[in-house]
């Protein structure tokens, strides 16, 4: 067998001289730190804490619908639970949006004219916005007090893309005061500066 | 981490292993994130303008008060002071209608930050002057020492898109008689134009 020369000695190649020492000499202190995970997983839970309270305070308060660009103002009254009228974009006279309640289509708003309804009142929403003070009139709260509170609510939560014309909001408008639902709250995104505060200005 | 013994009569050191709770929390968190609303929304109170269903008038008219009428047109504001000649600091002028128009376009792209949208997705739309809407409404509270009971009410043109009614009452909610922002306008009408004909406004143009 013939002679080498000596490669390199086990554990030279480490880095950090306890490890090295450890690994060359069978270690004579320990090296194994634990890490102590105890303050993140407190702040883990103060996170989940303060998130959850977020989402219950403002998530799903509202579906907003995708063809509902609301318009922007720096009015800072939170919303309260109310019943949602919801209005699509319009498009012109040829591609009109909808009339939703709660999410579900009433009418399209290219039957909204006064010719149609010439006393602003539009049958179909009268139609649902009757039913639905009709079931607010069965609901009960936690309390008595909660419960009165709950049946006589008169707000309606009116959330209009930012093209539907007048014409259809007044005529909405109507409608709602005469089924009870007599104080509109027009729904918009906060944002100081409005709607022009974020475009590019045109030639 | 990891459960281990020591000593001799076989002392049990077992440690909780929080691997997986650590994994739980951050899933949650990252959900929590990912799914939370991060535009707020807010409302607009608005009182409704409608014709009376009683054609009964009341028993005794009651004292003239200052009333600010606005309507919006598609072209600007058309504003004035309603029974400003006969309030405790007269001035009859402004109940002259005072028009203020619009400044040209801007146009805003729909889903997507302005800039370069074209199609369907570029909306054109007036710029009105909401400067100068404030500051007449403000001029009006000082000049005639209004308070903020004062009625206001918006009419305006079918045509007229939504955005530039909820800037306008955005507008007056904001308008006030001194710098501290104490006496500020508030609990304004949404009403048709057609209401205003008796109160100054002959024409909409």
């Amino acid at each position: 067998m013939s002679v080498h020369h000596p490669g390199s000695r086990a554990g030279s190649g480490v880095a950090l001289k306890a490890i090295r020492e450890s690994v060359v000499h069978g270690g004579g202190k320990s090296v194994f730190a634990t890490l102590n995970v105890v303050p993140m997983i407190d702040l883990f839970t103060m996170l989940v804490i303060f998130l959850i309270q977020q989402f219950n305070a403002s998530g799903e308060l509202m579906l907003v619908n995708p063809n509902v660009a609301m318009p922007k103002a720096g009015a800072n009254k939170e919303l309260d639970r109310a019943p949602i009228v919801a209005l699509t974009r319009w498009e012109g006279k040829d591609q009109p949006g909808d009339l939703l309640f709660e999410n579900n289509k009433v009418v399209s708003q290219k039957d909204i004219t006064e010719v149609k309804y010439p006393s602003w009142d539009i049958r179909e929403l009268a139609v649902v916005l009757k039913k639905a003070w009709a079931a607010q009139q069965k609901a009960t709260g936690p309390t008595p007090e909660k419960t009165k509170q709950l049946r006589s609510n008169r707000k309606i939560i009116i959330q209009a893309d930012r093209t539907v014309p007048f014409s259809v909001i007044k005529m909405v408008m109507a409608t709602c005061g005469r089924n009870e639902y007599r104080e509109p709250n027009f729904a918009i995104m906060v944002t100081s500066g409005g709607d022009e505060g974020t475009a590019a200005a045109t030639k | 981490m990891g459960g281990g013994s020591s000593g001799k009569g076989g002392v049990a050191d077992a440690n909780l292993n929080v691997v997986p709770f650590i994994d739980l929390l951050a899933c949650t968190i990252c959900f929590l994130l990912i799914s939370a609303a991060w535009t707020q929304m807010a409302r607009i109170d608005v009182d409704q303008a409608l014709p009376k269903a009683s054609p009964n008038k009341p028993p005794t008219p009651p004292a003239p008060e200052a009333k600010v009428n606005i309507v919006i047109t598609p072209n600007g504001h058309l504003v004035n002071l309603w029974n400003a000649s006969k309030i405790a600091n007269p001035r009859p002028e402004l109940e002259q209608v005072k028009k203020i128009a619009t400044t040209g376009d801007f146009k805003l792209c729909r889903g997507k930050v302005a800039g370069d949208c074209t199609g369907s997705s570029a909306e054109i739309f007036k710029k009105y002057d909401y400067n100068k809407l404030r500051e007449t409404l403000e001029g009006y509270m000082r000049d005639c020492n209004l308070e903020d009971k004062t009625k206001v009410m918006v009419a305006a043109i079918d045509s007229v898109q939504y955005m530039h009614l909820i800037r306008t009452l955005d507008i007056i909610l904001t308008a006030c008689k001194d710098k501290d922002k104490k006496v500020c306008l508030k609990n304004p009408s949404v009403g048709d134009v057609n209401l205003l004909r008796a109160e100054g406004f002959t024409s909409f143009d």
